[in-house]
């Protein structure tokens, strides 16, 4: 199957590959995983005070359209807010992507990503302040 | 004849549905009904008779290939006791998740380092990988009516199976680039 221009540009130069320590409490981690494809998805967000994402980053294993989905939404989650970064839905990706629909699933995991790293920040901050 | 049709892939071998089975005894069962299957024997048959021994041919080879595998296997098992596994499961262990990231990264350096005998030994730890999990999964899933507590820990033994499966694939698709 051929991918998209927009799927090879990210996988060919993924923007923002790396990690933020996690232990720091303005980074936020998703991890989430897709068994039957192996695909294995990290995705790190680092949150100022007025609580804008600063940057992202990620890690992926995977098909190119994992790669390219979670690239993608590492640059748009940056100067987001946590409830506009909230909003983004894994339609959005596949459209931007022109993803195949046997390749949709790839873009759920890159939702499912930016949720866990959102709720994993949530919980960090509740927890020190508590 | 008839009822063959509605059985489940054990029922059809005659075997209990469990994890653990012996595969040689698998193939004789398989064998002895392709035998009774084989279209020769229908030579004379109904039109509608010679039809439904294909499509029972058609099934008893499904059910086959599905129970000679362990990984397949375990899926159908799973799906069998209402426990099917998701695509894009939200409750994967983040543990287990990490450890995927670091054993991809190992390979990364193996396989760039070359050295044959490393490469072989990140393979045969993958094997034993699935094989610690193929136990757990046997252990927790191998009585009928198990609880729905052990189901689910069966479950998450066959996604650790799959990860360490597809990883084990890719490995063996690689191949060192030709200088």
């Amino acid at each position: 199957m051929a991918y998209s221009e927009k799927v090879l540009d990210h996988y060919e130069h993924p923007r923002n590959v790396g990690s933020f320590d996690k232990a720091d409490l303005n980074v936020g981690t998703g991890m989430v995983g897709a068994p039957a494809c192996g695909d294995v998805m990290r995705l790190q967000i680092k949150v100022n005070d007025e609580g804008i994402i600063e940057d992202a980053r990620f890690k992926t294993y995977g098909c190119g359209s994992a790669i390219a989905s979670s690239s993608l939404l590492t640059e748009w989650v940056k100067g987001k807010t946590l409830e506009q970064a909230t909003e983004i839905k894994n339609t959005q990706i596949a459209e931007e992507l022109a993803l195949p629909p046997v390749k949709i699933h790839c873009s759920v995991l890159a939702e499912d990503a930016i949720k866990a790293a959102i709720a994993d920040y949530m919980g960090k901050r509740s927890q020190s302040e508590g | 004849m008839n009822t063959a049709l509605q059985q489940d892939h054990f029922a059809l071998f005659g075997l209990t549905a469990t994890f653990d089975l012996d595969t040689g005894d698998l193939y004789r069962r398989y064998r002895d009904l392709q035998r009774t299957l084989h279209p020769d024997r229908f030579a004379g048959a109904s039109p509608q008779e010679r039809r439904l021994s294909v499509q029972m041919a058609a099934q008893l080879n499904e059910a086959y290939s599905v129970l000679s595998q362990p990984l397949t296997r375990a899926r159908y098992l799973l799906e069998c006791r209402n426990h099917p596994p998701q695509s894009n499961p939200k409750d994967l262990d983040i543990g287990f998740l990490q450890e995927q990231i670091l054993l991809r990264e190992e390979w990364e350096d193996v396989r760039r380092a070359g050295d044959q005998t490393a490469i072989a030994e990140f393979q045969l730890d993958l094997k034993r990988r699935i094989e610690a999990e193929e136990a757990e999964f046997s252990r927790l899933a191998s009585t009928v009516g198990g609880a729905d507590a052990d189901l689910e820990l069966a479950r998450q033994a066959f996604y650790r199976m799959q990860f360490y499966h597809r990883q084990l694939e890719d490995c063996q698709a690689w191949q060192p680039a030709a200088n």
